[in-house]
Formats: C-alpha cells, sequence, structure tokens
C-alpha cells in the first residue's frame, strides 16, 4: 500500500503542543473530531512541534511519532486509539506538577463541588460518568482527572470520552436518543458541554461492580482511601512526593466512598440522592 | 367437629394472645424488627402498637362464639400478611429476626416460620370455611357443663402453659443478668489493679473455662444489623482480603463495656490498615448513639437483643472475637477488658503490613576451627553454604547426625557446602567425625547474630554472602533446608525430605539480625494521614502499604541509629502495657519483609560504595 503524506494540525494538550494528522480525509476528520476539545496552536515550519501521524503502510496503518514508526495496526481504528493514547500520554507526562488519578472527573451543576470517580478499567467509572451527565452534572474529563496539589481543583480536559458497545447499550435506556454526535468516531464520544471553572475534590467514589447485589456506598477509612487513591495514582513513580502529598490532602479533605454498583439506574440515582443531599441540594434541582 | 373447632380457636387464640402481650412488653424491639422488615418508617411507631392489640383483639374473638368467625377472617388475614412480608425478605436474602414473641421467642426468619405462619393461617382459613355457620361452642359455654375435675384440668394446663411463658421470660433474664455479672467480673479491680503478671492470667483461665465460643477455624455465623444511621451491615461486606474482623460484643448498660468504648473508638480509627474493628451493641438506637458521639467510635452494629452474641456462643460482656478474611473463627472468645485489649494487639500486629523478602549480608565474624585456624565469614564468597548451629551435647543434633552424615558424601557439585558452628569443645566435635569444617562458637555468640535460637539451627547463605533463608530450627526443618540444594542424584539417597531439585531456592528472609539497626530504604516515601496512620511507597518495587498508628511510630523510630531494644524503649514512653521488644520485633521483621527497612550497616556499606563510585 503507497504511503501517503499526513495533513497535520496544531493541537494545545495541557500546554504541551504537538502536531497530529492522518492521511485521507476521512482518517484526518476523525482525528480532528477526537481532539477536538484541545486548543489549535500554530504548526509553522519554524516551531518544530512533536508529530503524531497515522499513515497508510506497512500491515495497513501506521503511527508515527517524528517520523519513526512505533506500531503498526491492520485497522484505522485500533490506529486511531493509539495515536490518541500517545499523544495524550505525552501531554500527561509533562504535567507532573498536577496529581493524575484513573477516573472519570464532574462537577454538581450548581456549585463548586468536584466527584471523582475512581476505578480499575472496566468497573464502570464512564458508564457511571455519562449517566450522571443525563441528569446535569458536569464533565471536568474521563479516563484522567487532573487535580491542583495545593487546592485540590479539578482541571478540565477536553478529552473525548472512550465509549465501548456496552456502555452504549447500559447508557441507552437513561437516553431519549442515540448517544453523542455523528461526528464521533466508532468507540468515542465528545460531550457537548464541559466544566468551565475549576472545582475543588469534594466526593471520590471508588467504583466496584458487584453483580446481583444491591447498590451500596461505603465510606472508607483513611488508610484504606490513601491505598486506594494510589493504587489508580499515574504520576506516583514519576511525582511520588507531589502524589503521596495529595492523596493524603485528599483523605483529609475529602468525602471518600466504595460505590458497588449494581444496576445502572438504580446506581446512579442512589448516587445522585447521596452526592445531592449532603450537598444540600434536590434531585429536580440538579436536573435542571 | 365442633370440638375439633373449638381446639383450632384455642389454639389460634393462644398464639395471638401470647403474640400481642410479648410484643406489647418489648415495643422497642418490635419496631426495629418492622425496620428491619423495610416498612415505611412513618408507619413503624403507629404498626408497632396497632398490630399487637389487633393480635390480642383477635385472641379475644375466638374465645366467643358470635365472634369467633371475625376472629378467624382476621387471624386468616393478619398472617397472609406475615407469610408475605416473610416471604419478600427471604426472597431478597434478607432475613430479619421475626420477634414473634416479643423477647420470648425471636429468631431470624426462615422458610421454617413462613411454613409456621402458613399453618397457622391454613388453620384460620379451615375454622373460616368449617365454622362459617357453626364455628363451635363458646369457650364459657363449653367450659360450664364440665365436672369440677374436668374444669381444674383445664384451668390446671392453662395455667402451666402460662407459667412455662413466664419461667422462659424469666430464665432469658437471668441469661441477660448473668451476661453483666460476667462484664463486671472481667472488669474487676482483679484484672486490673497493680499484680499485672498473675492475676489477669488467672482470670483470662477462669473466664475461657466458661465460654462456649466457637472453635477456631469453624465457619463465623453471618449476620446483617443496622448501623446507626440505618444502613445494614453484613459480615460479609466487613471481610476484606489480608483483614480480619474483630467482633467486640457490647452493651450500653454494662459499666466495663462503656470504660472500653474509647479504646474501640481509637482502634476504629487506628488499626484500619490492619483489621476491621465492628462494635457490636444492643438496646435502644438512641441510647448507643450517646455512648458512640460521647468515645467517639463511628462504627456501631446494633443487635435486637443478643442473636449475633448467642451465635458466636457469647455469654458475657465485654467480648471480642476475632474473624478470619476467608470467614473463619480465628481465636477463642477473649472476655473482659485485658483480654479484648491483648487480642487486638496482637491480631493488629499481626497484620501490621505485608510485603516481599529482601536479601541481606550474612553477619560478621571471625571463629576458630578445630586446629586453631581463623575462619571469617569471607569463607561464603563463590559457595552456597548450609551454615548449621550444632551442640554435640544436644540430643536432637545427635539423632540427625546420621542423616547429615549421609548428606555429607555427596558430591559438593550437587549440594551446599556446610559449615558447622557448635558450642562444644573440640574434642567433643572431632568426635562427630564430619568431613565439613567445624567452627568453634562456645558462647553461641554468632548463633545469635544469626537469630539461631537452640540447636540443631540451619541457616542458608548464597554465593554472595548473603543470607538466603529463614533460620530452620529443628532436625526435620535444617534437613529440608540442606535438601534444597540438591541434584537429583542427590534426592535419590532419601537423605531430603521435602527438598527441591532446582538448586538452593531463595527462601524468604524474615528475621532481621540481632545487631542490625534498621533504617528506612532511601527510595521509601511516607505520608502521615489525618488519622495517624501512614502511608509508604516503595518507589523501587511501586509497592504500597499503611501502616496503622503504632507502626507509624516505630517506623519514625528505623533511622539507623536504633535497634529494636532501643525503639522499643522509645514505645514504652508511649504505651507502658504492652511487651514492646517482642512486638517490634515481629513489626520490624515485618518492615523487612515488605523491603521497607534494611539493616542500617548495610546502607552505610552502600553509600560509601556510591561515594568511593562518584570519586
Amino acid at each position: 500500500m503507497s504511503q501517503l503524506i499526513a495533513a497535520v494540525d496544531g493541537y494545545d494538550l495541557l500546554g504541551y503542543r504537538a502536531a497530529v494528522g492522518a492521511t485521507g480525509f476521512e482518517a484526518q476528520a476523525a482525528v480532528r473530531s477526537i481532539l477536538c476539545g484541545f486548543g489549535p496552536v500554530d504548526v509553522g515550519p519554524g516551531l518544530h512541534l512533536p508529530r503524531f501521524e497515522v499513515t497508510t503502510g506497512g500491515k495497513g496503518w501506521q503511527l508515527r511519532v517524528d517520523g519513526s514508526v512505533v506500531q503498526e495496526d491492520a485497522d484505522f481504528h485500533s490506529a486511531l486509539g493509539a495515536l490518541e493514547w500517545y499523544v495524550v500520554a505525552a501531554a500527561l507526562s509533562k504535567r507532573n506538577d498536577l496529581f493524575q488519578l484513573h477516573g472519570a472527573a464532574l462537577c454538581l451543576p450548581t456549585q463548586r463541588a468536584g466527584i471523582v470517580l475512581v476505578g480499575d478499567s472496566g468497573s464502570g467509572k464512564t458508564t457511571l460518568a455519562l449517566a450522571l451527565m443525563l441528569r446535569g452534572f458536569v464533565p471536568f474529563s474521563d479516563d484522567v482527572a487532573l487535580i491542583d496539589p495545593e487546592t485540590l481543583e479539578l482541571q478540565t480536559m477536553r478529552r473525548a470520552f472512550h465509549v465501548s458497545d456496552d456502555t452504549r447499550r447500559l447508557v441507552k435506556p437513561l437516553t431519549f436518543g442515540a448517544l453523542g454526535s455523528e461526528d464521533d468516531p466508532d468507540g468515542y464520544f465528545s460531550p457537548p458541554q464541559w466544566a468551565g471553572q475549576a472545582a475543588p475534590v469534594r466526593w471520590l467514589l471508588f467504583v466496584e461492580h458487584h453483580l446481583q447485589r444491591d447498590p451500596q456506598i461505603v465510606p472508607l477509612a483513611a488508610p484504606e482511601a490513601a491505598t486506594a487513591i494510589l493504587a489508580q495514582a499515574l504520576n506516583l513513580s514519576r511525582a511520588p512526593r507531589l502524589a503521596m502529598a495529595t492523596a493524603a490532602r485528599l483523605v483529609e479533605r475529602c468525602s471518600t466512598y466504595r460505590f458497588l454498583t449494581s444496576d445502572l439506574e438504580a446506581s446512579v440515582a442512589m448516587l445522585q440522592q447521596h452526592l445531592t443531599g449532603s450537598a444540600g441540594m434536590s434531585v429536580e434541582r440538579a436536573r435542571r | 367437629m365442633p370440638t375439633a373447632l373449638l381446639v383450632v380457636r384455642l389454639l389460634l387464640m393462644l398464639v395471638f394472645a401470647l403474640a400481642g402481650v410479648t410484643k406489647l412488653g418489648d415495643i422497642a424491639g418490635f419496631r426495629r424488627t418492622l425496620t428491619e422488615f423495610r416498612l415505611p418508617r412513618s408507619l413503624v411507631a403507629p404498626t408497632s402498637v396497632v398490630l399487637p392489640v389487633c393480635e390480642l383483639l383477635i385472641a379475644i374473638a375466638l374465645i366467643f362464639r358470635s365472634a369467633a368467625i371475625y376472629g378467624a377472617v382476621a387471624a386468616a388475614a393478619l398472617l397472609g400478611v406475615f407469610v408475605i412480608g416473610i416471604g419478600h425478605s427471604l426472597a431478597r436474602g434478607r432475613k430479619p429476626h421475626c420477634h414473634c414473641f416479643g423477647q420470648l421467642y425471636s429468631q431470624p426468619v426462615s422458610w421454617k416460620a413462613l411454613a409456621r405462619n402458613g399453618a397457622l393461617g391454613a388453620l384460620a382459613l379451615v375454622l373460616i370455611v368449617e365454622g362459617w355457620t357453626d364455628p363451635g361452642p363458646s369457650v364459657v359455654t363449653w367450659l360450664l357443663p364440665l365436672t369440677a375435675f374436668e374444669r381444674a384440668v383445664v384451668f390446671g394446663g392453662a395455667a402451666g402453659l402460662v407459667l412455662l411463658g413466664l419461667q422462659t421470660a424469666l430464665l432469658f433474664k437471668a441469661i441477660r443478668r448473668s451476661d453483666q455479672l460476667l462484664g463486671l467480673l472481667a472488669r474487676s479491680p482483679i484484672a486490673s489493679a497493680g499484680a499485672h503478671a498473675v492475676q489477669p492470667e488467672q482470670q483470662r483461665i477462669k473466664l475461657r473455662e466458661s465460654t462456649s465460643g466457637r472453635a477456631v477455624g469453624t465457619a463465623a455465623p453471618n449476620f446483617a444489623l443496622p448501623t446507626l444511621q440505618g444502613d445494614i451491615v453484613t459480615l460479609d461486606a466487613l471481610r476484606a482480603p489480608d483483614k480480619p474482623v474483630v467482633l467486640v460484643f457490647s452493651d450500653p448498660d454494662c459499666g466495663p463495656c462503656e470504660a472500653l468504648l474509647p479504646a474501640v473508638g481509637e482502634w476504629q480509627r487506628n488499626l484500619a490498615p490492619s483489621l476491621t474493628i465492628a462494635l457490636l451493641s444492643r438496646g435502644s438506637a438512641d441510647a448507643n448513639r450517646i455512648k458512640a458521639n460521647e468515645h467517639r467510635v463511628p462504627n456501631l452494629l446494633l443487635q435486637r437483643d443478643r442473636e449475633v452474641a448467642n451465635d458466636y456462643g457469647i455469654l458475657g460482656t465485654p467480648s471480642a472475637v476475632v474473624v478470619r478474611p476467608d470467614g473463619s473463627v480465628d481465636s477463642p472468645v477473649a472476655q473482659g477488658d485485658v483480654e479484648i485489649r491483648e487480642l487486638v494487639m496482637r491480631t493488629a500486629q499481626r497484620n501490621a503490613v505485608q510485603g516481599t523478602p529482601q536479601l541481606i549480608p550474612a553477619p560478621d565474624f571471625v571463629l576458630s576451627d578445630l586446629d586453631g585456624r581463623s575462619v571469617t565469614q569471607k569463607r561464603f564468597r563463590g559457595k552456597q553454604t548450609l551454615v548449621l548451629f550444632w551442640n554435640p551435647a544436644c540430643g536432637f543434633c545427635q539423632q540427625m547426625l546420621g542423616d547429615l552424615k549421609t548428606w555429607e558424601t555427596q558430591p559438593l557439585t550437587e549440594r551446599a557446602e556446610l559449615l558447622v558452628i557448635s558450642s562444644g569443645s573440640a574434642e567433643a566435635n572431632r568426635a562427630l567425625d564430619l568431613q565439613s569444617t567445624i567452627l568453634l562458637d562456645p558462647p553461641s555468640a554468632v548463633a545469635s547474630l544469626y537469630g539461631a535460637r537452640g540447636t540443631p539451627t540451619a541457616v542458608m547463605v548464597d554465593a554472595e554472602g548473603r543470607l538466603a533463608s529463614a533460620v530452620a530450627v529443628g532436625a526435620p526443618a535444617v534437613l529440608r533446608l540442606a535438601g534444597q540444594a540438591e541434584s537429583p542424584s542427590a534426592a535419590a539417597t532419601g537423605v531430603s525430605k521435602g527438598g527441591t531439585t532446582a538448586g538452593i531456592r531463595r527462601a524468604p528472609l524474615t528475621t532481621l539480625p540481632l545487631w542490625a539497626k534498621p533504617v528506612k530504604r532511601s527510595c521509601v516515601y511516607d505520608e502521615l494521614l489525618p488519622d495517624g496512620s501512614m502511608v509508604l511507597y516503595n518507589g523501587c518495587q511501586h509497592q504500597v502499604l499503611t501502616l496503622n498508628g503504632t507502626a507509624a511510630l516505630v517506623w519514625e523510630c528505623c533511622d539507623g541509629e536504633h535497634d529494636v531494644a532501643a525503639i522499643a524503649a522509645e514505645m514504652r514512653d508511649v504505651f507502658p502495657t504492652i511487651d514492646h521488644e517482642e512486638d517490634v520485633r515481629k513489626l520490624v521483621d515485618q518492615l523487612l519483609q515488605a523491603d521497607m527497612i534494611e539493616p542500617a550497616t548495610t546502607a552505610v556499606s552502600r553509600s560509601r560504595q556510591a561515594t568511593v563510585a562518584a570519586v
């Protein structure tokens, strides 16, 4: 297969500037769609930005970083996923001034109070986050929660949500139509609205999926919470002191719970009642 | 038929009368039952009175012929409601206590209870169908024609039944009273005053003799109890991997229990990394809430009465028992303040930290062999060596001498080298007729350095001069350790038992040598948590673990300047009543296994090496 030259656009990911692109109109549109949350920057010839591109070649598609092939995939969807991972990982590796926690971050619609849903991959963080968003909660980020170590404020990262078919199937009954727009490539969802203002973390919920049980919200003792936070800290090895100090601060200032989920609707209703009840806000107000 | 219907009415009448009276006698308990059955909160208070009154009215209606059919209809309806309620709870996996007869009889609902209520309901239905036109004679009318003797028999039987009920109730109260007495005994001056060395042990033995707790290793009974906030917590929910659960049984009316509450609160806050403490109380939620707030006990579960304590064979309060993470009972019942504190501290120490082992250099020594030549630890270099601590006068050593000689006949390519460090005289050791080198260590000073207490004991040292095993104690363990270096051909000789054929396996090093001063590893980061516990992160091995408040104090003392005895002395200032040296040693060993600390000498030599390399 002949290799075409990729057209690249400039993006600003949390201050990390990179040129990202793909060969072919459709591929380029897909890249633009998943990175549309990050601000455009100039990619002029004298800037020498790191370059990430998906080009045709090899097995079918090749991911190149600064011209070197780092991965080959037979299908474009896998190559697109790899491209996004490389770009975001590069951006996050430069931001060790922020505590990075594996989870989805949202805030209550009417208050500056952040919620982070933490958990292993497949535990249902994104599904819960989507369900909460359908009830009026506003997202900061999916997959990685960025937390200021001093103020514990959540930072927005407008990265498209990764939405599997299972997640779509689970969330579908809660929506009145299809999730996302036609511009979203398969497996991605770009929320129409993001949190515009930083908000301190107030709740940390460690999500675990338990079949055939009623949903439960169980408070965590400080040591359990600290261990659970550090187990999901993405930059613990890169910035151990910052991560340890932030974990201790989170334990001190936030409410930490283990959230055992089961049926999505019942789980979300319980969580919403817990959050809005303890925030002194009615469910109806939250919905509005 | 009329007589049969009368008997049915009498039976139903007795059941409903007893149920109504006993429920009215324990309205608070009945309210808890209604809450457990998930009745809306607004209905709990009125239902707790109306329902027993209805039961009494049904019992009265069943006496009279004219009202019996109405009583039967109401009885059938009420029993139908009970069956639906019980069935619904069972179907959802909940087993609240039925409180069928107040404090007289209350068990978790089961299919048996469902069947019992169904059977009574069926009797009521029979009464309705068969007695619609004639429900049998009035009890009063039935009694009138009887002879004096027959009446006496009837009244005597009824009185007997009432007396039986009363006796059961009194027995129940007596058991509760004895609980309180046992609790007082456990807190008596004998246990708490000056003579700590002997009397608590005597008291413990006495109390344990009277205890019929569940056997260690058997399955711990599960339970589902409400918290003060109304959430239901089960034993399964409390259990977590590698974290035992300590169930502390308490009573709001028991003085010794109240004295223990501040400690329970402290344990719940500080020992959470290593164990879960659940306080199981009884009585009203309000009384317990006051005590819990006063003594800062965050997690309190409410028994309806003593149902969980009964399941665990607990006879008095305060008592405690440990449940392993796998759901089995881990300890006999600890009764009284002293025993409970000991049990909790012992369990917490055992579970304070977890981790993986590391290898450290074998301690230095200079000893003479049987010919007077000096030998040092440098001899270990380049060869895997089994260091065997020996005493020619020790019977256990003599018993394994034959096996040892056989093992020694194998070529050195197939086994580890043997180095015997013996405490006897040169002549006595020469008489052993061993081919391997024997070093003389009459005061057993080197044995102490290696943590070897008693003979025969052994430790494996690898080719780089590092301790590669825990200390093996006793002939079988020593031979097993020796067998770990055997080749297949050597294993065929039958000397070793359970040995491996894959060369020396690095068994975990679990003990810090006595001479060593522990120091934190440079790649370990610590952070104090708001509740006094501490979280550690080993950046070399990417391992996170938490220490409770006590272990955190020990951790702070691991500065390379304190040995275990010195750390224990520091701890004694904070906790005067605990056996510190042994506890500190265990904890330090656990930190060593978790690779969080290392012997200070190793650290110093490494830093020197680093300095030399840098120069």
